[in-house]
């Protein structure tokens, strides 16, 4: 597709794009579908469900290129955009209202199995442990934060909360891992010092 | 270095040394290694924590090029099935009796497998630039297109047989030779007015405002007129032709190519150009309109080389030289006596 456009900004390709240029829209696409649908697996959804609401993003896109909004940031916003329409399938709420207790994991459950029989299995085991403890709100945020290299703003910008709160959860989830991971530290030396006594 | 943060919360929130930790190349002058190095003890055991947070992520999951493709390609057809049932719903009142119904069905069927072989087979690849853009690019069969400020060529992405392509603006092209089955396979230029066929050499084509210029640099091509008479013509290395406007007659002249390429090297050069042919030459390069206030003004000739990065520059030069007074209006430059 477009090859002489790949170099573009996303900016200009939105511009280019709300003139009605579809193969700005394919560049757009390109660049950030793997990521749109890696997020959209991390809500605990279906492969075919996620595919779905991602062809449904683009074909809402292609078909009313003229009453889409000019957006400081187009990666912010197709997130946003899959987000909403991942969690109002999942739920009855209607588009825009987003519950409370939706789910999502960063860590998949086969994950674990996996990981435990690697050799330094035991550490990374203790990690995801941390991180599953944390609220879902919280995993979200460390997920855009660490796989997606979003700032603060997009966070809030993406899951629709104040820049203020991001701040706070971010925080707290970070701390929460720190002190899961020093308690399973100090459990794990008595464990070795209990059994060199033996 | 003592800016780097040290403390397990502050790293995990520190872009660089996320980016560090999954990418170890993004750390290009081994600032982030170096940092672990040197550290005591017991901020190396923060860091290789923090490090250890990061690697214990699982991996994402990917999608293949395949899946990437057909997810795209359903959008659009998702699209087309929208914009058919779309204009159903507006006549919700229209009641078509059974048979028109069933060739209403048999024309959608047909159109609608008419416009995804057309989006399969001539979904068409386009190379823009904008104003004081060049930009030269390789296309899928090897050829080289270097394209002038504010122009654009498409083609279609199937290139297995006799190359097209088509053009809005200026262009260079260094057509590589290419057989299929024994026989050479041509490369076809098309532009309003006419079209340059080639089998490998190297030309320019011009085609602004109804007017198309051909110069040929190397080898031999031939131009066809679109409309008319589809009078033909040869041209040999160094001859320009030129089609004033769609329907007139072709004429060539030797003339000096340097001269006609000089855009390359993002060079205007104005040889006895009226007033009217540098607005023309201006508009294209930077994009803003040129008004000429005064019609008497459009006859002024000017002759000179100027670098075309500096809009500014430009419009003193020419101001000066033909002694009239050109000022910038918002997206406009108006020419008026002094």
């Amino acid at each position: 597709m477009a090859q002489g456009l790949q170099h573009t900004t996303d900016e200009v390709l939105w511009h280019l794009y709300r003139q009605g240029n579809e193969a700005a829209l394919a560049v757009i696409y390109e660049r950030y579908v793997k990521s749109l649908y890696a997020y959209g697996r991390k809500f605990n959804t279906e492969t075919a469900l996620v595919k779905d609401c991602i062809q449904d993003l683009f074909a809402d896109l292609l078909s009313k290129p003229h009453s889409v909004s000019q957006t400081p940031n187009v990666r912010n916003y197709l997130m946003k955009s899959l987000r909403r329409r991942i969690l109002a399938v999942g739920s009855k709420h209607t588009f825009g209202e987003v519950p409370d207790d939706y789910a999502f994991g960063l860590i998949p459950s086969y994950e674990q199995e996996l990981i435990q029989a690697q050799s330094d299995g035991e550490e990374i085991r203790q990690v995801q442990e941390a991180i599953q403890k944390l609220t879902r709100r919280q995993q979200e945020i460390i997920y855009l934060k660490f796989y997606h290299d979003l700032d603060n703003h997009s966070i809030a910008e993406v899951m629709s909360l104040t820049y203020q709160a991001v701040c706070n959860l971010i925080s707290k989830a970070i701390k929460a891992i720190r002190d899961l991971l020093t308690s399973s530290t100090a459990m794990l030396a008595l464990y070795y010092l209990s059994g060199g006594l033996d | 270095m003592s800016q780097l943060p040290d403390n397990f919360e502050d790293l995990l929130l520190h872009t660089d040394f996320i980016r560090w930790v999954k990418d170890p190349a993004s750390d290009a002058d081994g600032t982030w290694a170096a940092w672990l190095a040197q550290a005591p003890e017991q901020r190396g055991e923060v860091i290789l924590k923090a490090r250890l947070v990061l690697r214990s992520l699982p991996p994402e999951e990917e999608l293949s090029h395949t899946e990437v493709q057909a997810l795209w390609q359903g959008a659009l057809d998702r699209r087309q099935e929208r914009e058919i049932s779309g204009t159903k719903t507006w006549h919700p009142q229209t009641s078509l009796t059974p048979w028109y119904r069933i060739a209403a069905i048999l024309v959608l069927t047909v159109g609608l497998g008419l416009l995804s072989w057309y989006f399969l087979t001539f979904n068409p690849t386009e190379l823009q630039t904008t104003y004081g853009e060049l930009r030269t690019e390789q296309l899928p069969d090897g050829s080289q297109v270097t394209l002038n400020s504010h122009s654009q060529l498409s083609y279609q992405t199937d290139w297995a047989g006799n190359r097209e392509v088509w053009l809005k603006g200026e262009a260079y092209f260094r057509v590589s030779k290419k057989q299929i089955a024994g026989t050479p396979a041509t490369f076809t230029v098309h532009t309003e007015g006419l079209d340059v066929q080639v089998l490998g050499t190297q030309f320019n084509v011009h085609n602004r405002r109804d007017q198309v210029r051909v110069l040929l640099t190397e080898g031999k091509v031939e131009l066809q007129k679109n409309g008319g008479d589809k009078e033909r013509m040869i041209l040999k290395p160094g001859e320009l032709a030129e089609l004033p406007k769609s329907g007139k007659a072709l004429r060539k002249q030797q003339v000096d190519p340097a001269r006609h390429l000089a855009w390359m090297e993002k060079v205007l050069v104005f040889e006895q150009a009226t007033l009217r042919d540098i607005a023309d030459a201006l508009e294209d390069q930077f994009g803003h309109k040129v008004v000429i206030a005064d019609p008497s003004l459009a006859r002024l000739t000017f002759t000179g080389n100027m670098l075309a990065d500096n809009e500014q520059l430009v419009l003193d030069t020419i101001a000066k030289a033909l002694g009239v007074k050109i000022t910038r209006n918002g997206e406009q430059v108006i020419v008026q006596r002094p």
